[in-house]
């Protein structure tokens, strides 16, 4: 055995942790061997020194702990109801999930949830305005195809006038009734003006738009 | 003598009060003393003791009997010593001012206390690897290959951080005023 083989076995030695052969060759080396001695020597002196440290005297509490350990498992049970209690409403929302499967859908700015069976699109109810025209469309478009009307009869009458003058008679008739139901209409639509302006008068106070009288 | 370690730690797995105050009154010295060297003098070994036994007594159920209670309780311990270091690594570590005076043969009491604070000083200035396996061996009595499962280090390196810890500790205590008288 050399020195440094010696210097690794030293501290192991001071503490009696070798085997009975390795201790008796380093044993042998260190009776030959005055620095591995003194080497010994001072780690023999340091194992000494190292016993004068003091212990610090304590006692420990153990009822405290049986009371710290009660705590502690009551805060255990609390832990565990609160995660009960929500594992329990996860698994409800889960099953109510499954039941009621609903539809998700999003686009266009909207998150639409959907569940239960699809019903068929709505019924889109049409509901149709019938626009009654109004005094402005009335002047132009009865008056305006009376007289066309008129103007193509007289036309037909001239053209005929010619032609067949045993049907000018008839025709005359015809422009005579025309002119009849010119002046009925006009009459009526008259009447219509009438009444429209009384009602709006008594509604609203005021004159009607357009009205310029 | 009280009841052997196995029949003890029987009755206290069953549930037994006082097969735990008796565990507690067995080991509550070795466990400060440990914490005492591990962490310093500075260091609240009374808080943390209790707290190891209460992780004791709540980790009664975990419990495996392969191993011996001694490894158990301290690698309890010593989990617990390293947190405190953690914790306590974010703060200064106040010093002494002076470093302890030479010690000489004649050990009065005052001397006694300056041997004390200087070993004190002298593992505190140990690197924790090397503190943690120079007080399972000294001052815990753990043989190697306790100290490995404990640690979960081979015994063969342990050997060797062990024989550098003692000559590192050997010298920290000539840096304070180490005497070769006192050594006499």
């Amino acid at each position: 055995m050399n020195c440094a083989q010696a210097r690794d076995l030293i501290p192991l030695d001071v503490y009696g942790d070798l085997d009975a052969a390795t201790a008796f060759d380093l044993s042998a080396h260190l009776d030959a061997c005055p620095a591995c001695r003194n080497d010994r020597a001072e780690l023999q002196a340091t194992r000494t020194a190292l016993d004068a440290a003091v212990t610090p005297e304590i006692k420990v509490d153990t009822a405290a702990i049986q009371r710290a350990a009660i705590a502690s498992q009551h805060r255990a049970v609390r832990r565990w109801k609160r995660f009960a209690i929500a594992a329990g409403a996860l698994a409800a929302g889960l099953i109510a999930i499954l039941l009621i499967r609903p539809e998700v859908e999003m686009g266009g700015g909207a998150l639409v949830i959907r569940w239960g069976e699809r019903t068929a699109e709505p019924r889109r109810e049409t509901i149709n305005f019938v626009q009654v025209p109004g005094p402005a469309m009335r002047d132009v478009d009865l008056e305006e195809r009376i007289r066309i009307l008129s103007d193509l009869v007289r036309a037909l009458r001239d053209d005929l006038e010619t032609g067949d003058r045993s049907r000018r008679d008839e025709l005359n008739v015809l422009v005579a009734r025309l002119e009849l139901l010119r002046i009925q209409s006009q009459q009526r639509w008259d009447e219509t003006r009438r009444d429209v302006k009384a009602l709006y008068t008594a509604q609203f106070g005021g004159k009607l738009e357009g009205d310029r009288q | 003598m009280g009841p052997d370690e196995p029949e003890l730690i029987r009755r206290w797995r069953s549930g037994e009060a006082a097969a735990f105050e008796t565990l507690v009154r067995r080991w509550q010295q070795p466990v400060a003393r440990f914490l005492a060297r591990l962490l310093g003098p500075s260091a609240p070994v009374a808080d943390l003791s209790q707290e190891i036994f209460l992780r004791v007594y709540l980790s009664r159920d975990r419990y495996r009997e392969e191993g011996r209670f001694s490894t158990w309780l301290y690698r309890i311990a010593l989990n617990l010593a390293r947190d405190h270091i953690r914790k306590q690594a974010r703060q200064p570590i106040p010093l002494p001012e002076e470093v302890p005076a030479a010690i000489n043969g004649d050990r009065a009491p005052w001397e006694q206390r300056e041997i004390q604070e200087g070993i004190n000083l002298a593992l505190a200035q140990l690197a924790p690897p090397m503190r943690e396996v120079l007080v399972l061996r000294h001052y815990q009595g753990l043989n190697f290959e306790e100290m490995g499962r404990l640690l979960g280090t081979p015994a063969t390196t342990l050997k060797s951080r062990f024989g550098v810890a003692l000559r590192q500790m050997h010298a920290l205590l000539q840096g304070h005023g180490w005497d070769e008288e006192y050594e006499r």
